[in-house]
């Protein structure tokens, strides 16, 4: 008995022993973490790190818990947020009042919600807009394909190609084409020439934003590197800087690194034909496009079947963000795009002309940068890294995430730092802000888009009047001079309507301007309608009415995913247009359309009850 | 009986090493700074660091005649001596677990807990009764929901993070 006690006691000691060690081992470790909580600084060797390997891999080896945040976006769910997220679904299917919006420009075919700085180069490689053939042949015969200018700010091979290739001739390397450029990214890092390494994403063609893009190997402070960015600054008044690019505070660049793209920009022609690297493909007749006209580029990332390149000659042009007259330190008003697009439209009238009623369109691109300027929170000095890549504990090192994303899916981090209130509350308070700026927005676009069908009408109505006819067919150029005011309003009102779609935050970078900005877009397409009445009147058209389109009508419009219709190189008609992502271009989920329904007209009888 | 005995001679060792590494692991942890008011001991776990930090800057930590004007524990816990050893034990407890166990769950940013906020809210007017006798009013009465409490304005007076 007396044996059995002893040898339990012994049990338990030795139980209780084991455990105190595993504490004794648990505090030891903690400990560490503490005393190393500095150790980046002083354990990272730059002169690991050069300008000449952009691959974040590379410098992932000197900063490890970065490039883990990094490259966790590419291995987790996508999840999707009320208005933004990473998951791919179609904006078209979502919103399909965007392919009467873009009517007559490739955006109309294939849009979709963006994923994260990783896929971006992949994505862009993969996008219907960056496939001739495809577009071709699915009403874009005039297609002449992207240029170098759209890679700016999604490969982080940039500045190593601009460097390199293009001999640093900004003018050369955005004037290039997409693909004979893609061309040019090298096997760095022991991956193999044209293997399906160096086609990839990690340190290959497909490698999007990276480290080097907004951290200075040398020290790893913040720089600007994109030319368009620092050209853009310092027209606005700012000063060159022969390191960080542009002189600036360490708050300043804290925001500056991501205006380099997260702006509106155009593609400014220079007016002068330049020198840039063709492709041989052009002088072989037996290669032919889709439509059977010559190919003057091989649309793939490789040179094959001896193609190579070739000095040839072509219009310059010059990616230029549209900042002349927004001054540093002023607010952005969108007003300041309307005076600067009219200033320089004899050299650049328009992205498009929209299709259905040849107005001349400005399409605007992600203006985070833009709206944000304005905001409660730039007033305060919160800087787009403070809520997109809040600090965070790692042991006890305090590092900022690097998988940039939404701020919503770590309020904790994002916005505790500042403010007191608890998760919830504070996910309400951007609810709210991000519901009313959508019904808003929602509201617009259903006008905008009533306001197009109605110009088409009235278009076709004046179309079959003679006073408007040449040789017995609408003369489209009198009937354009005719509606000439229409088409101004529907140019502004679109450019306000796409600039809060386009901008990535549902009006939370600035929920004021963005009402102010939606506003006038309602305005504008309310009055023309107006205006179209007028214009039928004095015509003489009787039975001229004026459409209000809703949520129903416009669910009509839905293309569904993208599938190849015809043929079109080793696809069959039927087939899926992205085969093999299973996340991109798919069907929103339910309950965002179910809110969507309930915003324009706001039913808060449902919103509020969420 | 040898037997039992050789068994018995072994606890004994087992008993001596345990604590041994008990008063070593003790000691490793700090366990004597526990038992003082310094506000350096709350700093010994990292999770601390910003607050801790911000203390320093703030009006509380700044010296008077020698000692800070305030210690973390001055307003973390009561002043009354039963009632602060058991709210230390409680929260000590409840620390060693959360930093031991379940670090990688903690939030960046700490929110204080409504029991901690009422230790605060009385501490605020331990120290500041002169004034807060004659300042206080009804938006403070405990009973109504969501009641103003001093640090709902003087919210940076110890430390900005965490309230």
């Amino acid at each position: 008995m007396k044996k059995n006690i002893l040898r339990l006691g012994i049990i338990i000691l030795v139980l209780l022993i084991l455990g105190v060690l595993w504490l004794n081992n648990d505090i030891e470790q903690k400990k560490k973490d503490e005393a190393n909580k500095n150790t980046i600084a002083i354990s990272a060797d730059p002169s690991l790190l050069s300008d000449d390997d952009p691959n974040y891999e590379r410098w992932g080896k000197v900063f490890p818990e970065q490039l883990d945040m990094y490259l966790k976006v590419e291995k987790e769910k996508p999840q999707a947020t009320e208005f933004g997220g990473n998951l791919a679904y179609s904006k078209l299917i979502r919103f399909p009042q965007l392919t009467i919006l873009w009517a007559g420009y490739p955006f109309s075919i294939d849009a979709n919600e963006e994923r994260g700085h990783f896929w971006v180069q992949i994505d862009q490689m993969k996008t219907a807009r960056n496939n001739k053939d495809f577009l071709n042949a699915h009403g874009f015969k005039a297609f002449k394909g992207q240029p170098t200018a759209c890679m700016n700010c999604h490969s982080g091979w940039t500045p190593w190609l601009i460097k390199n290739v293009a001999k640093e001739d900004f003018v050369a390397f955005n004037s290039t084409n997409y693909w004979t450029m893609m061309k040019n990214i090298p096997a760095a890092n022991g991956i193999i020439e044209n293997s399906p390494q160096h086609a990839g994403a990690h340190g290959g063609k497909r490698m999007g934003v990276t480290c080097a893009d907004c951290h200075n190997p040398s020290d790893m402070s913040l720089r600007i590197t994109r030319q368009a960015a620092i050209n853009a600054l310092v027209a606005r008044g700012y000063e060159k800087d022969s390191i960080q690019g542009i002189k600036a505070s360490r708050e300043e660049m804290r925001t500056l690194v991501c205006s380099q793209c997260h702006v509106e920009y155009y593609f400014k022609p220079t007016g002068e034909k330049v020198k840039v690297m063709g492709e041989s493909i052009a002088d072989d007749s037996s290669k032919k496009w889709w439509d059977g006209t010559q190919k003057t580029y091989d649309e793939y990332e490789f040179w094959r079947d001896g193609n190579k390149a070739k000095e040839i000659q072509t219009n310059g042009i010059i990616l230029t963000f549209p900042w002349d007259d927004w001054k540093k330190g002023q607010p952005f008003r969108i007003e300041m795009f309307d005076e600067y697009y009219d200033k320089i439209r004899t050299i650049f009238g328009a992205d498009f002309i929209h299709k259905l009623t040849g107005a001349p369109i400005i399409k605007i691109q992600h203006p985070e940068s833009e709206l944000y300027s304005g905001g409660v929170h730039a007033l305060n000095g919160v800087t787009c890294a403070d809520c997109h890549m809040p600090y965070i504990r790692e042991g006890a090192k305090k590092i900022s995430q690097h998988n940039i994303t939404s701020p919503l899916r770590d309020i904790n981090s994002a916005c505790k730092a500042c403010h007191k209130q608890s998760e919830n509350e504070l996910r309400d308070q951007v609810k709210d802000i991000q519901n009313i700026v959508a019904s808003e927005q929602r509201t617009a676009e259903y006008a905008l888009v009533s306001f197009i069908m109605d110009i088409k009408k009235l278009r076709e109505k004046l179309g079959t009047m003679e006073q408007f006819q040449i040789d017995n067919k609408p003369d489209e150029t009198k009937i354009s001079a005719e509606l000439k005011d229409i088409l101004e309003l529907h140019r502004k009102s679109q450019m306000r309507v796409d600039f809060v779609n386009a901008e990535n935050s549902t009006g939370f970078h600035n929920p004021r301007e963005a009402s102010r900005i939606i506003f006038q877009a309602i305005d504008m397409a309310r009055m023309g309608q107006a205006k179209l009445l007028e214009i039928a009147n004095a015509n003489n058209i009787k039975d001229f009415q004026i459409s209000n389109l809703g949520f129903e009508d416009i669910q009509k419009l839905n293309p569904g995913e993208l599938y190849y219709k015809v043929d079109v190189n080793a696809h069959k008609a039927g087939e899926r247009y992205y085969e093999n992502e299973k996340d991109v271009n798919i069907n929103p989920p339910e309950e965002l359309l179910k809110e969507d329904k309930n915003l324009s007209p706001y039913n808060y009888k449902f919103i509020d009850k969420k | 009986m040898k037997k039992t005995l050789s068994l018995f001679n072994i606890f004994l060792v087992l008993l001596f090493i345990f604590f041994i590494i008990g008063f070593y692991t003790f000691y490793n942890a700090k366990g004597t700074s526990y038992l003082s008011s310094a506000s350096e001991s709350c700093n010994n776990c990292h999770i601390m660091n910003e607050v801790y930090n911000e203390y320093m800057q703030g009006p509380h930590s700044k010296k008077f005649k020698g000692e800070p004007r305030a210690t973390c524990v001055d307003c973390h816990l009561p002043h009354e001596f039963f009632a602060k050893w058991i709210a230390k034990a409680q929260s000590g407890l409840g620390h060693a677990y959360a930093f031991t166990f379940k670090l990688d769950e903690l939030p960046t940013n700490l929110s204080a807990n409504n029991k901690s906020r009422e230790i605060i809210q009385q501490n605020c007017i331990y120290c500041h009764a002169d004034f807060a006798q004659t300042a206080i009013n009804a938006t403070t009465n405990p009973h109504a929901h969501d009641s103003l409490k001093c640090i709902s304005c003087h919210k940076d007076v110890g430390h900005k993070h965490g309230i």
